[in-house]
């Protein structure tokens, strides 16, 4: 495998996406306490085009785990829609809903906790196939070996069951169960944070695989940016429950426009002594249940202005591209066209 | 005397893939080697065999026969002697464990199934919008059964019934029902956020399959101890309804011969007595290693090798 | 040349497993040194928590069985200490934190009763001095609002929050020495920042030595002096940091940085994955352990285990446990 590869931008799309977010809102009653309604999720919107990988990146309560929840359909959104090959989620009869389920797959970050512990891999992968009625009953069992050998398993793991496999076993067998129903979209989430980094460097590796081989596009939510820039042609940064700034990858890492992505970049922790690591954010992030007036960031921007904190930014366009899906788009005061 | 906790490998060494060890049941493997365990199931095994003599018809059958005199000390016509009636105790002990056996495993199976469903249910539906009241519902029920007198129940049931043979069962089974649905409902209710609950619920799979495929299978480790548990108590409840003359009418039960034994000791004879207690203290002794030693190897928790 | 706070000879750690006894720390030996930051890096599994543990003492009974040489904290050899000596050793002269606080303190009291209770028990001062230096020390670890924090409870504060009061209560007693076992881990990027300043900052004013344990090769480049790579429960090398990333010497560690993925805003590195899985610790091969996996391995890697030996040119300061290892920064590249 060469040490470096050069970026191709992407191809440019005159095709509808795949996936389109448009205005999406998920919130939770909070019990106890206080209660009231925590807004996870408040209007976030993005496009994810077939055979793309479109890099999710937020740190802890941005929200963009229950975002993928809402687009599975697994938390209903309060406002918004999903639009999957342009029909909406949400108004989707039974039986489109089911085949959207076959084409949008999950794999979750703890393969541990996502692989039932009391059946085998056996059943865990024959559970889809059976499920989604795929081929004839005789030959699904071939299709889980078949599975298997994609993600670089031997057919022997199908007896075992979850507790007796290694956490990267695991996760290739959560990936080889998304494989099954041969989708269009997998949304994994946090699916390679709990590895080890030797683990995390095969997996990935799996995936870009996946995505050559197979053509099938990813929602890869991280929260570590290194890991996103080896993965994603997209890239998306969620705050407090608001997207932020979504750029072509190779543009968000040279040229970050909200400060947000910018302390984000600065605060990864790079693995070379020589390298100094500036602490640019300060304080807490606020808490989801009051998010501050105006800007959601203007508590611990560096570059807060009078307007933050009052109004909402809205998207502006900061290049020119021909395609849409190069657009490099921010929800910032300092870019307003 | 419980196994020492081995650490919980399978977390510790996530990058290690364990080979399945040589006997299939891993469980079954680390409990072999519990003392209290084995003790525990050998004393039921001995009692589960002296059952099915009886069942069998090979022991016991005399339970009701007056032959001998009255209060006979222990020979070797009557093994444990006689009782005021003349009728021989160690044939009315032993037949006492049919008795004692069917209550337990009718009540703890019945119960145990019962609040296994209601619980993962309620569970289940707790929190979700347009269908608390499922959840809301089955609590409510459990509290009314639950602030019911337990005796009080038993009697207006028996009286109901009017001496059916199955009043003190279906009393029991209604009342026993509601610890393990509590218990079953707040394990599912643990259960349903994690992950692989998420990924049957992603493919969209039917409510139903996810209780009974990914739901009910992880709460075994407590419905097996609750069973148990429940096993224990039913012999119990009989051993106090038969003294009160509310449970077994037309059989005989340790519950029987205590009553009957209250008036003996009076009179300084403790052959009933003593036999009805000690068989009683002897199964419920090895129920409880039994429970005690299946909590410890069924608890999901341990993933030792 | 500093002196030597913690010296740590062959110690061993070794845990009843179904398949046999498991060597899950093997002949460990180290020395940590006054005011400097080690870090001990590994993945999960290589024995680096258990290490920690270990050294305090922590190590469950019948589960786990330690030996070791020696475990010297100054002139106190803490193998041969009782449990009552270990317990006034423990949070006054050798202190731990540990990855995910919220589990780490008590949920049931405030911040300021369990700070205050950890004062008074190995400062020996009264109720109002020790709130006070509560107080002192939250301020010292940069919480802003001090006064409320000592009325909180756990669950009211956020993952940096409470990695800071850790933090407080270790250092409270001015320790010799602070095992920090993956603190960051749980935390973001933008707090984990934060947070590995303030020890560092702390570990220098006030003298005290810090074991940083982690995975992550990011921390260890920004926060530690030098660092020991562990795999399989053995150290296979131990540098300056410097030297550690620029010119590593066992294959391992090389692996190890080629599977770490670095931002970059030119061309995209790809990251590389070590072949092969981590052996099971209780049927460790006989050699070097890493030899099945290692591109430079051959017969005598997998029948004669290498011992800890100095890199050519580097006296002890730079030291690897290799046959074959990576060309040393005194040869040409």
């Amino acid at each position: 495998m060469p040490a470096t590869t050069h970026y191709r931008p992407p191809p440019m799309h005159a095709n509808p996406p795949l996936l389109s977010v448009r205005d999406l809102v998920v919130k939770y009653r909070v019990k106890g306490g206080r209660g009231g309604l925590l807004t996870a999720v408040n209007g976030v919107s993005f496009d994810i085009h077939a055979g793309s990988i479109f890099g999710l990146v937020g740190e802890s309560g941005s929200g963009k785990t229950s975002l993928a929840h809402s687009i599975m359909q697994l938390v209903q959104p309060c406002a918004g829609e999903v639009l999957f090959h342009g029909e909406n989620l949400a108004h989707m009869k039974q039986a489109s809903l089911q085949k959207t389920r076959r084409n949008i797959q999950l794999v979750f970050q703890d393969p541990l906790a996502s692989l039932s512990p009391r059946r085998s891999i056996a059943q865990t992968l024959i559970e889809p196939l059976d499920h989604f009625r795929i081929d004839v009953a005789g030959r699904r069992h071939a299709r889980a070996c078949r599975a298997l050998e994609t993600v670089g398993l031997e057919p022997d793991v199908l007896q075992r069951f979850p507790h007796e496999l290694s956490s990267g076993q695991r996760q290739r067998v959560a990936l080889a169960r998304a494989l099954l129903p041969e989708p269009e979209l997998i949304i994994a989430d946090e699916a390679v944070s709990s590895l080890d980094v030797s683990v995390q460097a095969r997996i990935i590796e799996l995936i870009l695989d996946l995505r050559q081989k197979l053509g099938i596009a990813f929602l890869f939510i991280a929260h570590d940016l290194a890991v996103i820039q080896q993965l994603a042609d997209r890239v998306g940064v969620m705050y407090l429950g608001k997207m932020i700034e979504i750029a072509p990858a190779h543009r968000l890492f040279r040229q970050a426009a909200h400060p947000y992505t910018r302390a984000l970049l600065e605060a990864v922790p790079v693995p070379d002594p020589a390298h100094a690591n500036p602490v640019v954010l300060q304080g807490e992030p606020p808490s989801a249940l009051t998010p501050p007036a105006g800007c959601v960031f203007h508590t611990r921007c560096p570059q807060v202005m009078e307007q933050c904190r009052v109004l909402e930014p809205l998207d502006s366009q900061i290049n020119d591209p021909g395609a849409k899906n190069t657009a490099h788009h921010v929800w910032c005061h300092l870019w307003k066209e | 005397m419980k196994t020492p906790r081995t650490l919980t490998l399978s977390r510790a060494f996530p990058n290690h893939a364990f080979e399945p060890s040589p006997a299939r049941g891993r469980t079954w493997y680390k409990l072999q080697q519990d003392k209290a365990f084995l003790l525990g199931l050998a004393i039921v095994a001995i009692f589960l065999l002296l059952t099915l003599a009886v069942v069998f018809g090979w022991l016991g059958q005399g339970w009701s026969v007056a032959g001998g005199g009255r209060w006979e000390p222990v020979s070797v016509n009557h093994w444990l002697g006689t009782n005021l009636l003349g009728q021989d105790i160690f044939q009315r002990a032993v037949f006492s464990l049919r008795t004692a056996f069917e209550i337990g495993l009718v009540v703890s199976l019945l119960s145990t199934l019962l609040g296994a469903l209601l619980g993962a249910l309620a569970g289940w539906y707790n929190g979700q919008p347009g269908r608390t009241w499922v959840d809301g519902g089955i609590l409510w029920f459990m509290g009314v059964l639950d602030s019911i007198p337990f005796y009080l129940f038993v009697a207006a049931v028996a009286y109901a019934l009017q001496g059916w043979p199955w009043a003190m069962h279906i009393a029991m089974v209604a009342t026993f029902w509601t610890t393990t649905g509590r218990l079953i409902r707040a394990e599912a209710m643990r259960i349903k956020s994690r992950e692989f609950v998420l990924s049957a619920r992603a493919i969209g799979l039917p409510t139903p399959l996810i209780l009974l495929r990914h739901v009910l299978p992880n709460t075994l480790h407590i419905l097996l101890v609750q069973a148990t548990i429940s096993f224990v108590a039913a012999i119990k409840t009989e051993v106090i309804l038969s003294f009160l003359g509310l449970g077994v009418q037309d059989s005989v039960s340790w519950g029987l011969m205590l009553a009957e034994s209250t008036q003996e000791v009076l009179a300084g004879h403790f052959n009933n007595f003593l036999a009805a207690s000690l068989m009683l203290f002897m199964l419920l002794l090895g129920f409880n290693l039994l429970a005690d030693a299946l909590q410890d190897a069924f608890d999901p928790r341990q993933a030792s090798l | 040349m500093s002196r030597t706070v913690l010296s740590v000879r062959n110690l061993s750690v070794s845990v009843q497993t179904g398949l046999g006894l498991a060597r899950v720390v093997d002949r460990l030996s180290f020395s940590l040194r006054d005011g400097e930051v080690l870090g001990l890096v590994g993945e999960s599994g290589c024995g680096k928590s258990i290490t920690a543990a270990a050294l305090m003492g922590l190590v469950p009974s019948p589960a786990g069985i330690v030996t070791a040489d020696q475990i010297m904290l100054g002139d106190k050899n803490l193998v041969q200490l009782d449990e009552a000596s270990l317990r006034r050793v423990r949070g006054s002269e050798i202190s731990m934190i540990f990855q995910e606080p919220l589990t780490a303190l008590d949920p049931v009291f405030s911040i300021g009763s369990q700070l205050s209770t950890v004062i008074r028990r190995h400062r020996g001062e009264n109720r109002h001095q020790a709130r006070r230096s509560s107080v002192e020390m939250l301020e010292r670890v940069g919480m802003a609002d001090a006064h409320r924090i000592m009325q909180s409870y756990p669950h009211q504060l956020s993952g940096g929050m409470r990695q800071r009061v850790m933090i407080a209560m270790a250092m409270a007693c001015r320790p010799r020495v602070l095992i920090a076992d993956e603190p960051t881990t749980a935390l973001d990027v933008t707090t984990q920042a934060q947070v590995l300043e303030q020890l560092s900052e702390l570990g220098q004013s006030f003298g005290t030595a810090i074991l940083l344990i982690t995975h992550d090769l990011g921390v260890v480049a920004q926060a530690c002096d030098r660092a020991l790579i562990m795999y399989c429960g053995r150290i296979v090398e131990e540098a300056p940091v410097e030297a550690l990333f620029t010119a590593p010497t066992h294959p391992y560690t090389a692996g190890l940085l080629a599977a770490v993925p670095r931002i970059s805003s030119a061309q995209v590195q790809r990251v590389q994955a070590i072949p092969g899985l981590v052996p099971h610790p209780a049927a460790l091969p006989d050699g070097c352990h890493f030899a099945d996996r290692c591109p430079r391995a051959d017969s005598q890697c997998r029948t004669l285990t290498p011992r800890m030996q100095a890199v050519d040119g580097q006296k002890s300061i730079h030291r690897h446990a290799c046959h074959h290892p990576l060309s040393s920064p005194s040869h040409a590249r």
